[in-house]
């Protein structure tokens, strides 16, 4: 059995009297890809962010490959890849990527070059990021989180914004980075793509872990095999699907 | 012109909307700000019974008084135009968004252009005829000199004189404007917080300097732009026998014909300053490496985006444009600075230190990279207050050389026996930008800050100077130094706070 790169054990994370994440506990192996699905609010991305050490989670703990995910030591095994943080606009691309290679300690370039012609970024590289797209962004927070061929990688909506081809080329190097025995842990709202890129699947709702598996498990406990029903099953939502179909046959 | 009236609507309702926002929707606040308008006003119809009709009852006897007045009030004039249109400029969209916003509907850029301008005019003329309407009665009722009808020709030029003062503070917002963000590439926000700041400073200063040209005892006043229908109102003043029709026609197509212009001018420059895009921005400091070590990676990090921050760029320009001007006026003027400004050093080292307060909420939005980054989070506060340090001392070391060349009393051994002071206010400035950030949404939050470090800084650095002036000689530097130790350690115990409490634990 492969080792737990990633490990999140009764992860609680609260503002005021908001209850974001309550008792999450999760394992990604090396080389598996792990999706972690949910409604809007359910708790993806402050998950994600407990576990990156962005922000403290109020209970629980989160380890990468043993170590405490706040120590340095596991920020060297982690590249992360934010949704829609704030970039440092007035940096070129190449800045941010020679400021990236230099606090984890790359001396070489050539690795962020290749992963820019990868995602088809290079040409835009001498510009400042303010004048990039939403995309154009995406794809640079890929390239750095991968510049230092992390051991565990944390992705939240990765596809989210990105043109067809950039989609297809980013799925091939999370494949080819899980071949290298990467542990991928990828928040989507895409329900496609979790179910043929990722080995397991989580759905979390109202911070919790509603249901975890493999996507055959999945279909099984939940008695389809549509990763969309079982979505809306775990997540309770089925209800207020049946909800809606009403309400469009009478628009 | 349907197109045009509702693209003016939007205007209005965006008025509405940010006043309605200002007072929070509680009727009391309405009935209190009501209240205060309505004293306002009455305030002002005070002061023109008892101070403007008996001025203007005595002008039989004084006809160089009468000259000199009106000069004042057509100056005064400008100064409420360019006041009220600064306000609701500010209230108003960014002239570009709105124009980004509605250049897919079906309007041509001319309605667009004139349905943004005409509420600012009307608006603006509605408040000069407001409160100039006061005025104009005690030109009718007080004046034992004047005709009801040459009163009411003086309240046509006060008129004429309002809608010249109004285009042509909007022609020069529209031109600082562009300029801003063509040079600077400056986003809507700043843009028009900058122009608006500009055009309001531009009527201020030229309203001191025509208050200076008014000399009522010696009878003459000084032509200039905020004051030129003032020669008609020498003519109107000197008695009905010396004026045919032709002066009659003259009066009342001038301010008509000037106006015109101004229009066609305004729409020119307003179709001519719409239609660039934004510059690439120049990236300052392209060349300075990130090195190998974290602290020299942030530290280079911080710098860079430092100097390449818009609003720096602008307030660091002007304050270096400021200090040129001193420079010139001491050549060519033989004026020195230092012999009108008090304590010049002290305010130069204040002014760049407030650049160290935006350096915490300036990066505010990717503080994630430090925290995700296999650093320590001392190395990425300890390179921050380095780059402020750098950036700040170097700004002040620019402005001291440059005054020094116009007599301001900044040699560069005024800037060396200074410098621990100066250490001091940047860190201070630092410390308060940590507990209180910056936000770039909201550019006021650094007017704001600009002020705050204005009224707060300089006090307290006279209360320092003055505190350590009983401290003897031999000791400052340790006391210094424990000043600049107490204010790092509270630097450091801010960011950990401020960490925490951004982390919502």
């Amino acid at each position: 059995m492969v080792e737990a790169v990633i490990s999140v054990a009764d992860l609680h994370k609260s503002y005021k009297k908001v209850r974001a994440v309550a008792g999450v506990s999760l394992e990604v192996r090396g080389g598996e890809a792990y999706g972690l699905l949910g409604p809007n609010g359910s708790g993806k991305s402050t998950t994600l962010h407990a576990l990156v050490g962005i922000i403290r989670p109020t209970g629980g703990t989160a380890t990468i490959s043993g170590f405490d995910s706040r120590s340095l030591e596991a920020k060297r095994l982690l590249g992360f890849v934010p949704d829609d943080l704030g970039m440092p606009e007035t940096l070129s691309g190449w800045e941010f990527l020679d400021l990236v290679r230099s606090l984890y300690g790359v001396r070489d370039r050539s690795r962020a070059e290749i992963l820019t012609r990868v995602l088809g970024l290079e040409g835009a590289l001498g510009r400042l990021i303010e004048e990039y797209s939403h995309g154009m962004k995406k794809k640079l927070r890929v390239v750095a989180a991968l510049i230092h061929e992390p051991r565990a990688l944390v992705l939240d909506e990765p596809f989210a914004g990105l043109d067809p081809e950039a989609v297809i080329n980013l799925k091939r190097l999370i494949s080819s980075e899980k071949k290298k025995g990467t542990a991928v842990f990828v928040a989507t709202h895409d329900l496609l793509a979790a179910q043929h890129y990722c080995d397991r699947i989580g759905i979390l709702s109202d911070g919790a872990l509603a249901a975890e598996g493999t996507p055959d498990q999945l279909f099984e406990r939940f008695g389809s095999d549509s990763l969309e029903e079982v979505f809306l099953k775990a997540s309770e939502l089925l209800e207020r699907s049946r909800e809606v179909e009403t309400y469009l046959q009478h628009l | 012109m349907r197109h045009t009236f509702s693209i003016s609507s939007v205007v209005v309702r965006s008025w509405r909307n940010q006043l309605a926002g200002l007072v929070g929707g509680s009727p009391v606040v309405l009935a209190l700000c009501g209240i205060f308008a309505i004293v306002l006003l009455a305030l002002w119809c005070l002061t023109v019974r008892e101070f403007l009709l008996p001025l203007f009852g005595g002008f039989s006897a004084d006809a160089n008084l009468f000259v000199s007045v009106n000069s004042l009030l057509l100056t005064n004039i400008s100064l409420v135009a360019s006041l009220f249109l600064g306000v609701f400029l500010m209230l108003s969209p960014p002239r570009t968004a709105l124009d980004n916003l509605l250049v897919v509907t079906p309007t041509t850029q001319g309605q667009r252009t004139v349905g943004y301008l005409l509420p600012l005019v009307g608006i603006a003329m509605t408040a000069i005829t407001v409160l100039y309407a006061p005025v104009v009665f005690s030109l009718v009722h007080g004046s034992a000199a004047l005709s009801t009808t040459e009163a009411l020709w003086i309240a046509y030029l006060y008129a004429g004189h309002g809608l010249y003062a109004v285009l042509l503070d909007l022609i020069l917002y529209l031109l600082v404007f562009a300029l801003v963000q063509r040079v600077f590439a400056a986003g809507h926000t700043l843009s028009q917080l900058v122009s608006v700041l500009a055009t309001v400073t531009t009527a201020l200063a030229t309203t001191v300097m025509s208050l200076r040209a008014i000399d009522p005892s010696e009878g003459n006043f000084s032509s200039h732009y905020l004051n030129v229908y003032v020669v008609f109102m020498e003519d109107l003043s000197s008695g009905p026998h010396e004026r045919g029709l032709a002066f009659y026609l003259m009066v009342l197509a001038v301010p008509v014909m000037a106006a015109t212009l101004l229009w066609l001018l305004l729409c020119l420059v307003s179709r001519l300053t719409l239609s660039a895009e934004r510059p690439h921005k120049r990236a300052w400091l392209r060349r300075l490496p990130f090195g190998r070590f974290g602290l020299v990676a942030f530290f280079s990090q911080e710098l860079k985006q430092s100097v390449r921050h818009t609003e720096n760029q602008l307030f660091a320009g002007f304050f270096l444009l400021l200090s040129a001007i001193a420079l010139a006026t001491a050549i060519f003027g033989g004026a020195e600075i230092g012999a009108h400004v008090v304590g010049l050093p002290l305010i130069v080292w204040v002014l760049s230190a407030l650049f160290s307060h935006n350096s915490y909420g300036r990066t505010r939005s990717h503080h994630w990279l430090a925290s995700v980054s296999p650093r320590r989070r001392l190395t990425w506060l300890t390179a921050k207050v380095l780059a402020n340090l750098t950036y700040s001392g170097g700004l002040a070391a620019a402005l001291f050389f440059v005054l020094s060349f116009a007599g301001g009393g900044t040699s560069l051994s005024a800037y060396v026996a200074t410098l621990p002071y100066g250490v001091l206010l940047i860190l201070a400035l630092t410390l308060l930008g940590t507990v209180l950030p910056y936000s770039e949404e909201y550019p006021f939050s650094s007017a704001f800050s600009a002020l705050f470090g204005v009224f707060a800084g300089v006090p307290l650095s006279y209360v320092l100077q003055k505190a350590t002036s009983s401290i003897p000689r031999d000791l400052m530097g340790l006391v210094l130094a424990a000043a600049i130790g107490i204010l790092v350690l509270a630097i450091c115990s801010a960011d950990s706070w401020r960490a925490t409490h951004d982390s919502g634990v």
